[in-house]
């Protein structure tokens, strides 16, 4: 078996991209959106690595350490403004947040509402036995 | 009197504009704050002015002739040539100088009684500090452009301090009027440099260079006219004059210290510097007749302001336009004089001639200066008391109630009728006695000379009349109170009288004190390019003339009154009262001719505007608007479409540049 060689670690990266791509348009929720977005970056981070690797020069390779970085101060700043919506709706839907539009526009409504928050499955109920167990308060209610 | 070392006159001299300015500053930062420390600030900052230029006068009184010139910096350059921030101090600038600061720290204290409670009074406080920075910067630089800077600044401060209660639409009004009309005159001075600074010799623009430049005579006309027109402006001279009696909606201490003792003066100032200046060294006849020829027209126009305003005066009802015409009309006498040319006179040169001509002028600025001061002062007092009614209609026979606003009413308009021995007496006989000399050289201009004098006579036997009119309606006669006064009409508080007493004191004094003894003209002698000749005091024609003027103006006036006093009826408006009320009609001229025809135009050009031009702009806006309009659907504020569109984008490229290849 050969070792791979550049077009291959191309194909790969270029498929990494393409699903992300997708995952981007057609997913609605905003952090499936990120994630999508991350998967992008890491494809082209790939192509980078890739062509580092085969034309012998370091470039690429320290490119890609900067574009981690940048990568990671993006998720932490993408994930407080994805808190930052879902407090104003309640909802991760992206299609919700459509005010930039022109002013004669309507609304983009949606063929398909994405289902509702699941109503909570009622707790099971069993017959008192001893102290009940002090329940912590969630923390992080979100 | 004493000596001072040239670095100490030269910080002094740069006191006198400074401290005024920085004065002006801190009370407008202070005066959101601490009102109440404006008028504090203010008085401290024109006392310090005062005293530099009291020093100033007192070091270089008695020695040393011509100009100290002190450099303090550059404010720019152009080619060679820089425009220099430097104070030029010569006799006339001194004195000058010293009796603007004297009069403004007067004002100010009468200020504070009469502006108080006032909301605005940081702003007032600060803006009359400011105009005693720029008058002292316009009497004493040497750049004529740094002057033009003063002459600007008081301008300013003119129109400020005019419309200062701006929310009384007349006040706002006249201020634009203020503004409006002096401009004219502005445009001309500036004319003047511009002139100036294209002749290779008087480049440098300073008051020496411009002096001793060897100019065609052409061009001394053309400058001296252009400068003409400037000092008509600021002065009020007909036919510029309109713009004075409105001024009087600012307040009163405004009036009294611009529009009567300094600003309006700046025109003599100015004049009264340059015709003897421009006469120079020189024997130059082509020269001298360009001076002559200006000079004719300064006089001329003093002459029909004199008579007229003094006729306008007659007829008014409001205490203040009395007084603004009666400013007109002293200030029509210092151009009067200021037209005494010089053709060659006895034993004296054109140049002596001029230089007592523009001393007889400054001489009569100088007392004019205290004495209407005065008068307005004293009309702010009555209009303090009276709620601030001025229309001599509605009070009278104030004298019990108002005994030092009375006396000091009194001691002025004896002065401004001439009497002897107060301080109008000795500046208007000085007047009289140059035109009458004029009129005796048996020269081509005498008989215009014998005209000046005559209307100078007649206008003083009509000043004593309208002053003295004003007088006998405000103190004499029946005690009237308007019911705006309520129960306050009471003799003003002593920061108010002080003031007038000071200013009293002066009147008296100052022409007795300066005039005969020779001290002023003495003094003044050592100005640049004045050639003063020892002239010692004596009684002339001229004089018993002026006087039987004057006093036969006051029995005329006493007379009307005590008729007036006796019919109770009013009577019916003659004509001649009808034209004084109407200013003889040439505000209306000025309207007819002017105003209207111009407001017409603006409308008309205003309708071609809106409704021919906008249209035909708007239509080639409308093209952008449609292309736009069909892509705005696009912005739909979904971000998955954003996307899309971008990756379809990012495809269609790619296409292209695989087909391409």
């Amino acid at each position: 078996m050969n070792s791979p060689d550049l077009p291959h670690y191309l194909a790969c990266a270029a498929v990494l991209f393409v699903l992300g791509l997708v995952g981007f348009l057609a997913r609605r929720n905003l952090i499936l959106m990120f994630l999508s977005v991350e998967l992008m970056v890491q494809g082209v981070a790939l192509n980078f690595v890739a062509f580092a690797r085969f034309r012998g020069n370091l470039d690429g390779q320290s490119f890609v350490l900067f574009m981690l970085t940048v990568a990671a101060c993006e998720a932490a700043l993408a994930l407080a403004l994805i808190l930052a919506l879902y407090r104003t709706q309640a909802s991760l839907d992206v299609s919700l947040w459509q005010n930039l539009r022109e002013d004669d526009l309507d609304a983009t409504e949606d063929d398909e509402p994405l289902p509702g928050i699941m109503p909570e499955a009622p707790l099971p109920s069993l017959p008192v036995a001893g102290i009940a167990p002090a329940r912590p308060e969630e923390s992080n209610r979100v | 009197m004493f000596e001072l070392s040239s670095e100490v006159l030269s910080g002094l001299a740069l006191c006198v504009p400074v401290l005024p300015l920085i004065a002006a500053v801190v009370s407008a930062v202070l005066g959101s704050t601490r009102p109440s420390l404006a008028p504090l600030v203010a008085s401290v900052g024109v006392l310090g002015a005062f005293a530099a230029s009291l020093l100033l006068l007192l070091a270089t009184a008695g020695h040393g002739s011509g100009a100290h010139i002190f450099h303090y910096g550059t404010w720019f350059t152009i080619g060679h040539h820089s425009i220099d921030w430097e104070i030029r101090l010569d006799a006339l600038a001194t004195a000058m100088v010293c009796m603007v600061t004297f009069i403004s720290f007067w004002i100010v204290i009468f200020s504070q009684g009469y502006m108080d409670g006032d909301h605005g009074s940081a702003r007032f406080f600060s803006l009359v500090s400011l105009f005693v920075g720029a008058m002292a910067i316009l009497v004493l630089a040497n750049s004529l452009v740094v002057m033009f800077l003063g002459w600007e600044g008081v301008g300013v401060c003119s129109y400020l301090l005019v419309g200062f209660w701006f929310r009384k639409p007349e006040a706002a009004a006249a201020a634009r009027k203020a503004f409006l009309v002096t401009r004219l005159g502005d445009v001309a001075l500036l004319g003047a440099l511009l002139l100036l600074a294209c002749q290779p010799g008087s480049r440098a623009l300073t008051f020496d260079a411009v002096f001793s430049a060897h100019l065609d005579a052409g061009i001394v006309y053309f400058v001296l006219l252009l400068l003409l027109i400037g000092a008509v402006g600021k002065s009020a001279q007909f036919p510029l004059h309109v713009w004075l009696p409105d001024a009087m909606e600012g307040p009163t201490p405004v009036s009294a210290l611009i529009h009567a003792a300094t600003m309006v003066t700046a025109g003599v100032y100015l004049l009264a510097r340059f015709f003897p200046g421009m006469t120079g060294e020189s024997v130059d006849l082509s020269r001298l007749d360009a001076i002559a020829s200006v000079q004719d027209l300064a006089g001329g126009l003093g002459a029909i302001t004199a008579l007229s305003a003094a006729i306008m005066a007659m007829g008014q009802s409001d205490l203040k336009r009395v007084l603004a015409y009666s400013t007109l009309s002293q200030l029509g006498y210092m151009f009067m004089v200021l037209g005494v040319s010089g053709e060659p006179r006895g034993e004296h040169l054109p140049q002596e001639v001029i230089g007592v001509a523009a001393f007889a002028s400054i001489f009569h600025l100088l007392t004019h200066a205290f004495f209407k001061a005065l008068l307005f002062l004293s009309a702010g007092s009555v209009m303090h008391a009276m709620g601030h009614i001025i229309d001599m209609n509605r009070f009278g026979g104030l004298r019990r109630l108002m005994p030092i606003t009375h006396a000091s009413f009194l001691v002025g308009a004896l002065a401004l009728a001439g009497f002897p021995p107060l301080s109008g007496f000795f500046s208007k006989d000085e007047i009289l006695l140059e035109l009458w000399n004029g009129s005796l050289t048996g020269g081509p201009r005498s008989a215009f000379f014998a005209i000046l004098f005559s209307v100078g006579l007649i206008t003083a036997g009509l000043t004593a009349y309208y002053i003295f009119r004003a007088y006998f309606k405000t103190f004499h006669g029946e005690e009237k109170i308007p019911h705006e006064a309520g129960h306050h009409a009471h003799e003003s508080p002593r920061s108010m009288t002080v003031p007038l007493m000071v200013l009293a004191v002066c009147s008296v004094v100052v022409g007795l004190a300066v005039g005969p003894t020779g001290i002023l003209h003495h003094y003044l002698s050592h100005t640049s390019h004045w050639h003063l000749h020892e002239s010692a005091f004596s009684v002339n024609i001229p004089m018993i003339l002026g006087v039987l003027a004057a006093v036969t103006g006051v029995a005329v006036a006493w007379m009307l009154h005590k008729a007036a006093a006796s019919t109770a009826k009013k009577r019916s408006m003659g004509l001649f009262e009808s034209l004084a009320d109407n200013r003889l009609y040439i505000d209306g001229l000025y309207l007819a001719t002017l105003v209207r025809p111009l407001a017409a135009l603006g409308l008309v050009v205003g309708w071609l505007d809106r409704e021919l031009i906008s249209p035909l702009i708007e239509l080639g806006a409308t093209v952008p608007r449609m292309v736009g309009g069909r892509f705005r659907s696009a912005q739909n504020g979904l971000l998955q479409f954003y996307a899309l569109a971008m990756a379809l984008g990012l495809i269609v490229i790619l296409a292209m540049f695989t087909v391409a290849r």
